[in-house]
């Protein structure tokens, strides 16, 4: 294996690392929310892949696309637009119990136990390009992310829903003052994050096949995490973050010996905990037009 | 009819009375003036009509229809906008996007950026800062910026809170200058100001506020000669008041 290939594997699987850290910063970005109920709208749709195994793809996507984009805006309608004017920490716990009622609804559903979709098969197919053989769900992956990261970075910058975010998370009830129709915004936004929570898990679940109703969890972990290295409030810092987290993950896989593997995040959270006691603010303190004082 | 009728309003936050049973009405076309000193409850007054602060009692009332249940948002489709005191521009976004998020419950594109010209018009500096970020511009800069934001949604009745406050004499002119503008354009102003002066050469009509509670009433010539302003303002007698020029006093 070369360097190239390593640089392969670590962008893709930094480009999921920096999807749900995309979702994660949109939503903290616009209401100061950390939802850590994201993860799971990364699992329920795993879930409807496997409900819908055996349908032509595209319409299994689309599928687990409504159904993920209505969970998002459901969460926001019945829970967190309750509490919108709460405290960041209340957010934050709210969005806990969220998440753990969730899963354990879902176990109820359909057990604790590992379940397995052969959803996509053809893309985990290796490509050979110039010597190299990469897997064709690595190559999407990354160019996933390329257009996703991009494209939001265009929505927001450019558009009307745009600007109006960047009003709403700057000021809130200036933004309502000047007519903004503010829960509108944050529904947009929550759809958003839905639609990458979405790209997350039709790429997982190609990959992997498995899902189980805590699936979530970890990637939410990683995901704030990116966001954290990052510089938390800052997109292109969450996208930055994320691949560099999938670059640590990757290079650990490689480096440790064996018997350390099992322990390898264990290492990447004492990365963060070393970037963050040497830069507290995140890698990249943007003057970005989410940078929350 | 009158265009705003506020009827024994009380607002508390708290345990604090920042409003006691106001009751205060702004003509069509008519430009009302509210003075009082720092806490008299005048900012919460505009924040209770814009829909950001709930009343414990009382109503507001605009062209006879009762506010009460009516959202920020839908307030400002019916008319009513405010440009804060410390004009809370959006600093992270640009001039041109901070007219725009103005203009955000209409759908009239072209007509939009018809009006954000009109309002490079009235106030030059905008449209030569037109793509900086709000939060670079100087206080007089965002004064103009917040006013001109607020005019993007067509208001009918705007309200003004403090336009003067920490601006130098001449940006304080121009801005007084957009405020006589749009008085002969029709549209109804309530200004709320501790600059009495200034207040006082464009209003029609005024409100002495003080402590949460009206103290006068009339047109700024009966309320100057009464003498009734520096004592509401400055809590001293009149006749001491006419020794210090009031604008060295309020402009500082």
């Amino acid at each position: 294996m070369n360097a190239l290939q390593m640089v392969i594997d670590a962008a893709s699987v930094g480009g999921l690392y920096a999807l749900t850290a995309l979702g994660l910063g949109l939503i903290f970005g616009v209401i100061g929310l950390v939802n850590f109920a994201y993860g799971e709208y990364i699992m329920v749709g795993a879930y409807v892949l496997l409900l819908t195994a055996g349908m032509y793809w595209p319409f299994a996507i689309l599928a687990v696309l409504i159904f993920v984009i209505l969970f998002a805006l459901a969460s926001d309608w019945l829970v967190f637009r309750q509490v919108r004017r709460a405290p960041p920490e209340t957010l934050m716990i709210v969005s806990f119990g969220l998440s753990f009622m969730i899963q354990h609804f879902y176990v109820v559903l359909f057990g604790s136990l590992t379940r397995t979709v052969n959803f996509l098969p053809d893309i985990n197919r290796s490509i050979e390009i110039g010597g190299l053989r990469v897997a064709g769900v690595s190559l999407l992956q990354i160019a996933a992310t390329i257009i996703l990261t991009a494209a939001l970075a265009l929505v927001i910058n450019y558009t009307k829903i745009g600007y109006q975010m960047r009003a709403v998370s700057e000021n809130p009830r200036m933004a309502r003052l000047v007519g903004v129709n503010s829960n509108r915004i944050i529904a947009a936004a929550f759809a958003i994050s839905a639609i990458l929570a979405v790209t997350v898990t039709v790429l997982f679940v190609a990959q992997t096949g498995s899902m189980t109703p805590f699936f979530g969890v970890s990637l939410t972990m990683i995901g704030f995490v990116a966001t954290v290295i990052g510089g938390l409030g800052s997109l292109p810092g969450c996208a930055l973050g994320g691949f560099l987290v999938g670059a640590l993950t990757t290079l650990l896989q490689m480096m440790l010996p064996s018997d350390l593997q099992p322990f390898r995040e264990a290492f990447v959270f004492a990365a963060v905990i070393i970037v963050l006691l040497v830069r507290p603010q995140g890698l990249i303190a943007v003057r970005s037009a989410w940078e929350r004082v | 009819m009158n265009h705003l009728e506020i009827d024994k309003l009380t607002v508390v936050y708290g345990a604090v009375r920042a409003i006691a049973g106001i009751s205060i009405h702004v003509g069509h076309g008519e430009t009302v003036a509210l003075i009082g000193p720092n806490g008299a409850g005048k900012t919460s007054l505009l924040f209770t009509v814009a829909g950001v602060v709930a009343p414990r009692s009382g109503t507001i009332k605009v062209n006879g229809q009762d506010l009460a249940g009516m959202s920020a948002e839908e307030r400002v489709a019916n008319g009513i906008s405010v440009v804060p005191e410390n004009r809370d521009v959006f600093t992270k976004l640009n001039v041109h996007e901070n007219l725009l998020v103005g203009a955000s419950l209409r759908k009239d594109r072209a007509e939009i950026l018809a009006d954000a010209d009109r309002m490079y018009t009235l106030f030059p500096r905008l449209a030569e800062r037109r793509q900086h970020m709000a939060g670079f511009l100087s206080g007089g800069e965002q004064q103009m910026l917040a006013i001109a934001r607020a005019l993007m949604a067509h208001p009918k009745l705007l309200m003004l809170d403090e336009p003067s406050l920490g601006l130098a004499p001449v940006v304080t002119d121009k801005v007084y200058e957009a405020i006589a503008e749009l008085k002969k354009g029709g549209t109804s102003i309530l200004l709320v100001e501790q600059n009495s002066e200034r207040a006082f050469g464009v209003a029609d009509r005024a409100y002495l506020m003080q402590s949460g509670r009206l103290v006068a009433e009339g047109t700024p010539a009966q309320l100057a000669q009464d003498g009734l302003v520096e004592q509401t303002l400055f809590g001293r007698a009149p006749t001491r008041a006419a020794e210090t020029p009031s604008k060295t006093e309020v402009t500082s």
